[in-house]
C-alpha cells in the first residue's frame, strides 16, 4: 500500500518536471549543452566509430596498409572457442558475482538498520575497497592468496582445512575471482539499500508490528518490497561492470590458467594490445559495445524511474 | 694526434703490418690504433685475422669480418673520415625509445650526465611498458620521419621491426674510425646475439644474415641450471648433466621442507619458452620444419621429442613445490630465494637477486651450470635479448649523433655498469668474464656461455609470436594441472598454431 | 534473556563484517615493512616491527621508486581533469534537468550510456588520436581522455541534483530577468555544493585509478603516475619485491582511505547516485 502511494507522488512530481512548458531561445541550449556534446563527439562518439572501423580490417603489427575485410572478424568470432570460453566467463562473473552481492549487499542493509553502536565505523571501512586502485587490489589478494606463504591458507590449516588451489586451478580461479568482486562491491549494493533503508519512515514497520508480524515474515512482505526498486538499481549497475570487468582480471589472474578467468574485456585487451590483432580485437569489443548499448537504453530508462527514489 | 692524413694512413698500415707479423702485441697495437683512430670493429678484424681466435671474445661474424677482414680494408676505412672527436656532435639533442619493464632504462638514466659531459650530446629516454612500446616503434617507423633517433627493440621482434627495412644499415659507421670510439669493440659481442638482433637478409627474409642493422643491447640473456651446491654435496650427488641426472636428482633430494626441483607450472610465457622449449631442444627436437617463403612452415608439435618434453615436465610433479602449477616467474624466484628448491633452469637474469644476501638465504649456497642435455647434444636455451639500431626515417642530420649515443650506451663500460648495479645480463662477451666482476656474481662466466651458446626460437620469426607462445602455455599448463595428457596437450598447440600458420599466409 | 544474546550476536557480526573488510588491509601494512625474504620465508608473519627496515622500504618508494613523483604527477592530472570536466559537465547537465529540447532523452541517455563503455573498445583509437595531436607523453594527453570519461560521470550525477532543486528558484531568478547562465552560476550552483564535490570526488578517484589509457599514452618515468608507477613493480617477467609492492600499496591507499573516513557523507551520496565507476 505505502510504497504504492510513495511511487505515484513520485511519478506525478516527475510528469510536472517533465511537461512543464519553457519557451526558451535555443542559444541556451547551445551554450549549456554545446562544450559537452562537443567535447564528447570528438573524444568519445570518434573513438567508437574509429574501432568500428578497424573491427571491419585485418590491421595488425606490421602491416601497413590494413585490408578491408568486412565482416570476417566477427564470423570468426563466432567460430572461435576462446570467445566463446570468454563469454561464458564472463556471464559467469555477472551471474554469479552479482547474486551473491545482492543477496549479501541487502542483507548486510537490514543488519546495519539495527544502527548499532560503532556501525558507523565498520560502514567506512566496507567504502575502503570500492575506491582503491585495481592494481593494488590484484597485488594485495595475490598475497592473501598466495600458496606458499599467504596468510589465508596458513589460517586454514592452522583450523584443519584443506586450502583450495585459489588461483592455480581452472575450477577455482573463476570462483577466487569472483570471491574478491564480491568482497569489493558487496559493499556498493549494501550502501545503496541501506540508504533506501534509513529513508523509510519508522512508522511503517511500527505499524507492521502493531499488527503482530514477525521479523521474518516483516523483511519479507513489507521491507522487501519496499527496497526492490534500490536493488534493482544496484543490482544493473553491477552487472553492467561485472559484463566490462578487465582492471581486477588484469591485477589478479591475468586471465589465467588455461585462460579460466579470461573475460571479454581481457580477451580483446590481449588480441589487441599484446597480440597486435587490432582489427580482431576490436571485432570482440564492438560486440561488447553493441550488447551493452543495447543493455543500457532498455536499462537506463527503467533506473533513472526507479534510481531517483532510491536515491 | 696532430698527424695529418697520409702520415696517419701509413702509421695504421705500419701497426697492422707489424701485428700480424708478430712484432707488435695486442695490447700495444690496440693503444697505438686507438691513437690513430682505427675503429674498433677494424681493430678486433685485424687481431682476429692475426690470431685467428681473440681471448675472451666470438669469432667475427660474418658482418663485422666482410668489409674489414684484410689488413689492406682498414687505411681506406681510416681514410674515410677525420680523427674520432667525441665532442663532435655536441649540442644535438638526441631521443631513445626504450623499454620500461628492466632495469635498463633506470641504469641508463643513472648515466645521463656522463653522457653529455663526455660527449656533448643530451639523450632524451621514453621508456614504455613492452605493450605501449612495441605499438610506439611501429607508429614511429610506419611514419614519414621517427621521432626517436634510437629504438630498442625486443630480440623476439627482430623480424618484425628489423626485417620489414625499417632500420638503418650500420656498418658504414662501424667501419669510419671518426665516427666509431676506437675502444668501441665491435667483436667483443657473442655471435648469438648478433644473430638474433643485428643481422637481417631482407631480400631472402633471413634472420641472422645479411647486413648489420642492429647492436645487442642493452641487455641479453638465456637460461641456465640453478643449484643447491649444499643439498648436493650432503647427497653426494652430481650437479645434473643429462635430463635423466636432473630427474634423478630432483626425486633424490625431495623432502617435505624442500622441493626436489622446480620449474614454470603457470600459465606464463616462459612455460614454454623456458622450460618445454629447452628441454625440446637438448632431446633433439626441432620446432618447426620447411620454411614460410615455400608455404610449407608447419611445427613438429605431435613428434615424439615435443611430447617427450612436456611428460618430462609432467614426470618433475611429485618432486616440484605443492604449488607449482601456479608458480610464474616471481613465485620461483621467491621459493628459490627461500631455499625451498633444490634445482631448476631459469633465466639467467634471476641470478642477481638469489646471489644477493639481501633477497635470498641461499646466496652461498647456489651454485649455476649449463641446463642439462641429452648426450651428444649441446646444452642450450631460448636466446632472450634486445637490440638497438637507428631507424632509417630518422632525421638524417641526428643520424651520426645517434650512433655516437648508440655506441655509448652499448660500450664495455655502461654494460659493465648495468651488470654490477643492476645485475643486467650483458650482451659483451668481456664483461661476462669481467674478473672484477665475476668476484661479485661469480655466476656470470656461466651465463655468459649459455648467451652463445643459446639459440633463436623459430617462431620468432612470425608476428603472431606472442599469441602461439600464449597458446602453448595455456595447453601445456593444462596438461600440468591435469585435466589433459601430454600428447592432446601437444596436439592442441599443434592444430591452434596451424590455424594461425594458415591465416598468416606461411601453411598452406 | 534472549535480547541479550541476540545483541551479542550482532556485535560478533558486526565485527566479523569489519574484520572481513578490514583485514587484507592490515596484512598488507604487515608485509610492507618486512625485508623481501622474510615475507617468504615467515608464516605467518611475525609481528616484531623493525623500524630501520621500515624506514628503508617506505624511502625506497618514495625516493628510489619515484612515487613521490609519481604522486605529483597524479595530483596534476586529476586535478586539471576533474575541473575540466566540471566546467563542461555541469553546465550540461544543467540544461538536461531544465531546458527542453528536440531529443533530449535521447541525448540524456547517450551521455550516460557513455558510462558504461569497455575502455578496450576505445583505448587504441584514443592513443591514435593524442598521438597525431602531438600530446602523447605529456600531461595534456592524459587530461583529454580524461575528461572525456568523467564527463558523463559528472553529467549523470549533476542531473540528479538539479532535479532535487525546486524549479521554483529558476523561475524566480529568470523573473528578475537573469539569463540562464546567470541563474546556473549565481543561483543553482551553490545550492547544489554538494553535488559538485560529490561529483569532484567520483571524477577525481576514477582518474587516479585508471590504468589502461595512461599505460598507452605515458611513455617516460618522469611523467608516470600511481597506477603506472604501481603496476611496473609487479610485471609478471620478473621477481616481485612484495615489500615494496605493499609499501607502494599503503602509499595509494593513504589519499583514499582520508578521504573514505573524512567524506563519508559524500562517498555514499555519490555512490547512491550511480557514480562509482
Amino acid at each position: 500500500m505505502i510504497a504504492q502511494a510513495d511511487r505515484t507522488t513520485l511519478a506525478e512530481q516527475q510528469r510536472r518536471g517533465r511537461f512543464r512548458k519553457w519557451s526558451l531561445p535555443s542559444r541556451d541550449v547551445l551554450l549549456l549543452l554545446g562544450p559537452a556534446v562537443l567535447y564528447l563527439i570528438a573524444f568519445s562518439v570518434f573513438p567508437l566509430l574509429y574501432s568500428l572501423r578497424i573491427s571491419f580490417t585485418d590491421q595488425g603489427a606490421a602491416q601497413d596498409a590494413a585490408q578491408w575485410i568486412g565482416l570476417e572478424n566477427y564470423a570468426r568470432l563466432l567460430s572461435d572457442p576462446f570467445f566463446w570460453n570468454a563469454a561464458t566467463n564472463t556471464a559467469a562473473m555477472v551471474g554469479a558475482a552479482v547474486t551473491i552481492q545482492v543477496v549479501l549487499g541487502t542483507a548486510l542493509a537490514v543488519f546495519f538498520n539495527l544502527n548499532l553502536r560503532g556501525s558507523w565505523l565498520v560502514r567506512g571501512i566496507l567504502i575502503l575497497p570500492m575506491l582503491l586502485t585495481p592494481i593494488v587490489v590484484g597485488v594485495m589478494w595475490r598475497a592473501l592468496f598466495n600458496p606458499d606463504w599467504g596468510i589465508i591458507n596458513w589460517a586454514l590449516e592452522e583450523v584443519g582445512l584443506d586450502a583450495p588451489n585459489w588461483l592455480g586451478s581452472t575450477e577455482w580461479a573463476i570462483r577466487t575471482l569472483i570471491l574478491v568482486d564480491v568482497w569489493q562491491w558487496t559493499p556498493f549494493v549494501f550502501l545503496i539499500v541501506f540508504a533506501r533503508l534509513q529513508a523509510l519512515s519508522v512508522e511503517v514497520f511500527e505499524a507492521a508490528q502493531v499488527d503482530g508480524a514477525g521479523a521474518i515474515a516483516m523483511i519479507r512482505r513489507i521491507t522487501l518490497p519496499l527496497l526492490w526498486p534500490a536493488i534493482a538499481f544496484a543490482a544493473i549497475f553491477r552487472a553492467i561492470d561485472a559484463f566490462r570487468s578487465f582492471d581486477l582480471v588484469y591485477g589478479l589472474s591475468y586471465g589465467g590458467p588455461a585462460r579460466s578467468t579470461t573475460t571479454l574485456s581481457f580477451l580483446a585487451f590481449q588480441n589487441g594490445f599484446q597480440f597486435q590483432n587490432y582489427g580482431y580485437a576490436a571485432a570482440t569489443a564492438y560486440v561488447m559495445v553493441i550488447i551493452l548499448m543495447v543493455a543500457t537504453t532498455v536499462l537506463l530508462r527503467y533506473v533513472r524511474l526507479r534510481g531517483a527514489d532510491a536515491a | 694526434m696532430d698527424l695529418d692524413k697520409g702520415r696517419r694512413r701509413d702509421a695504421v698500415a705500419e701497426a697492422i703490418d707489424a701485428v700480424l707479423n708478430g712484432e707488435l702485441n695486442r695490447r700495444e697495437f690496440i693503444r697505438r690504433a686507438t691513437v690513430l683512430g682505427v675503429s674498433g670493429g677494424v681493430i678486433s678484424a685485424v687481431l682476429a685475422a692475426c690470431s685467428g681466435q681473440v681471448p675472451g671474445t666470438a669469432a667475427p661474424t660474418a658482418g663485422s669480418a666482410a668489409p674489414a677482414g684484410s689488413a689492406s680494408a682498414a687505411p681506406s676505412a681510416s681514410a674515410a673520415g677525420g680523427a674520432y672527436d667525441p665532442m663532435k656532435y655536441a649540442g644535438t639533442k638526441v631521443g631513445i625509445l626504450m623499454t620500461g619493464d628492466e632495469n635498463d632504462h633506470r641504469a641508463l638514466n643513472d648515466k645521463l650526465a656522463d653522457l653529455k659531459a663526455e660527449t656533448g650530446i643530451e639523450l632524451e629516454i621514453t621508456s614504455p611498458a613492452l605493450g605501449p612500446l612495441i605499438e610506439n616503434t611501429l607508429q614511429n617507423l610506419q611514419a614519414e620521419r621517427s621521432s626517436f633517433e634510437i629504438i630498442n627493440y625486443l630480440g623476439f621482434l627482430t623480424t618484425q621491426q628489423v626485417g620489414a627495412g625499417y632500420f638503418e644499415p650500420l656498418q658504414k659507421y662501424v667501419d669510419d674510425p671518426a665516427e666509431t670510439p676506437p675502444d668501441w669493440d665491435f667483436g667483443d659481442f657473442a655471435e648469438s646475439n648478433l644473430k638474433n638482433v643485428g643481422l637481417y637478409d631482407i631480400a631472402n627474409k633471413k634472420l641472422g644474415e645479411g647486413k648489420l642493422y642492429g647492436i645487442p643491447g642493452l641487455h641479453s640473456g638465456s637460461v641456465v641450471y640453478f643449484y643447491r651446491e649444499d643439498l648436493f654435496e650432503a647427497a653426494g650427488l652430481e650437479p645434473a648433466k643429462t635430463w635423466d641426472e636432473f630427474q634423478a636428482a630432483a626425486e633424490a633430494l625431495h623432502t617435505d621442507d624442500v622441493a626436489g626441483c622446480s620449474f614454470i607450472g603457470a600459465n606464463d610465457f616462459s612455460l614454454a619458452t623456458v622450460d618445454w622449449y629447452t628441454r625440446f631442444i637438448t632431446i633433439g627436437g626441432q620446432l618447426m620444419s620447411g620454411s614460410p617463403e615455400t608455404k610449407d612452415y608447419k611445427p613438429n608439435l605431435t613428434s615424439p621429442e615435443a611430447v617427450k618434453a612436456l611428460q618430462m615436465i609432467i614426470d618433475l610433479l611429485p618432486f616440484a613445490p605443492e604449488n607449482v602449477t601456479t608458480y610464474g616467474f616471481a613465485e620461483n624466484v621467491d621459493a628459490f630465494s627461500a631455499g625451498k628448491i633444490a634445482q631448476m633452469i631459469f633465466w639467467s637474469t634471476i641470478a642477481g637477486p638469489v646471489f644477493n644476501t639481501e633477497t635470498s638465504t641461499v646466496a652461498d649456497k647456489t651454485g649455476v651450470g649449463n641446463v642439462p642435455a641429452d648426450p651428444g647434444e649441446t646444452p642450450r636455451a631460448i636466446l632472450g635479448g634486445w637490440g638497438v639500431g637507428i631507424p632509417a626515417n630518422a632525421d638524417p642530420a641526428k643520424k651520426p649523433a645517434a650512433w655516437r649515443v648508440l655506441t655509448w650506451i652499448t660500450s664495455k663500460e655502461f654494460n659493465t655498469y648495468e651488470a654490477d648495479k643492476y645485475q643486467i645480463d650483458p650482451s659483451r662477451n668481456s664483461v661476462f668474464n669481467d674478473p672484477a666482476l665475476i668476484d661479485k656474481f661469480p655466476y656470470l662466466p656461466v651465463a655468459g656461455e649459455a648467451n652463445a651458446n643459446a639459440q633463436t626460437i623459430e617462431t620468432s620469426i612470425l608476428n603472431d609470436f606472442f599469441a602461439m607462445n600464449d597458446m602453448m602455455n595455456v595447453e601445456f599448463n593444462k596438461a600440468l594441472i591435469g585435466e589433459q595428457d601430454a600428447e592432446t596437450a601437444c596436439a592442441n598447440v599443434q592444430e591452434q598454431w596451424e590455424e594461425v600458420l594458415r591465416r598468416a599466409d606461411v601453411l598452406a | 534473556m534472549r535480547r541479550l544474546a541476540g545483541r551479542v550476536l550482532a556485535y560478533v557480526l558486526l565485527v566479523v563484517v569489519a574484520v572481513i573488510g578490514f583485514a587484507p588491509f592490515v596484512y598488507l601494512l604487515i608485509i610492507s615493512t618486512k625485508r623481501r625474504i622474510d615475507i617468504v620465508a615467515e608464516v605467518p608473519p611475525s609481528l616484531n616491527f623493525n623500524v630501520d627496515q621500515i624506514v628503508r622500504n617506505y624511502s625506497e618508494v618514495i625516493n628510489s621508486q619515484g612515487m613521490l613523483s609519481f604522486t605529483g604527477n597524479s595530483i596534476i592530472v586529476v586535478g586539471i581533469s576533474t575541473l575540466v570536466a566540471l566546467i563542461i559537465g555541469v553546465p550540461a547537465a544543467y540544461a538536461f534537468s531544465r531546458l527542453r529540447f528536440r531529443g533530449r532523452d535521447a541525448w540524456a541517455s547517450t551521455v550516460l550510456s557513455f558510462r558504461f563503455m569497455p575502455p578496450v573498445a576505445v583505448a587504441i583509437p584514443i592513443f591514435l588520436m593524442i598521438r597525431s595531436i602531438g600530446f602523447s607523453n605529456s600531461y595534456p594527453g592524459l587530461i583529454i581522455p580524461y575528461v572525456a570519461f568523467t564527463l558523463p560521470l559528472v553529467i549523470w550525477i549533476m542531473i540528479g541534483f538539479f532535479d532535487e532543486v525546486p524549479r521554483d528558484i529558476d523561475d524566480a531568478a529568470l523573473v528578475d530577468g537573469c539569463g540562464r547562465v546567470e541563474v546556473l552560476w549565481r543561483v543553482l550552483l551553490p545550492i547544489v555544493g554538494s553535488g559538485i564535490i560529490v561529483s569532484a570526488i567520483f571524477g577525481a578517484i576514477f582518474i587516479w585509478n585508471e590504468f589502461l589509457v595512461a599505460l598507452y599514452i605515458i611513455n617516460s618515468r618522469s611523467l608516470q603516475t600511481v597506477t603506472l608507477g604501481a603496476a611496473t613493480l609487479v610485471s609478471a617477467q620478473r621477481p616481485i619485491d612484495w615489500n615494496i609492492a605493499a609499501a607502494v600499496g599503503i602509499v595509494t591507499l593513504i589519499p583514499i582511505f582520508l578521504f573514505s573516513l573524512f567524506i563519508q557523507r559524500y562517498v555514499v551520496r555519490g555512490i547512491t547516485a550511480g557514480a562509482v565507476r
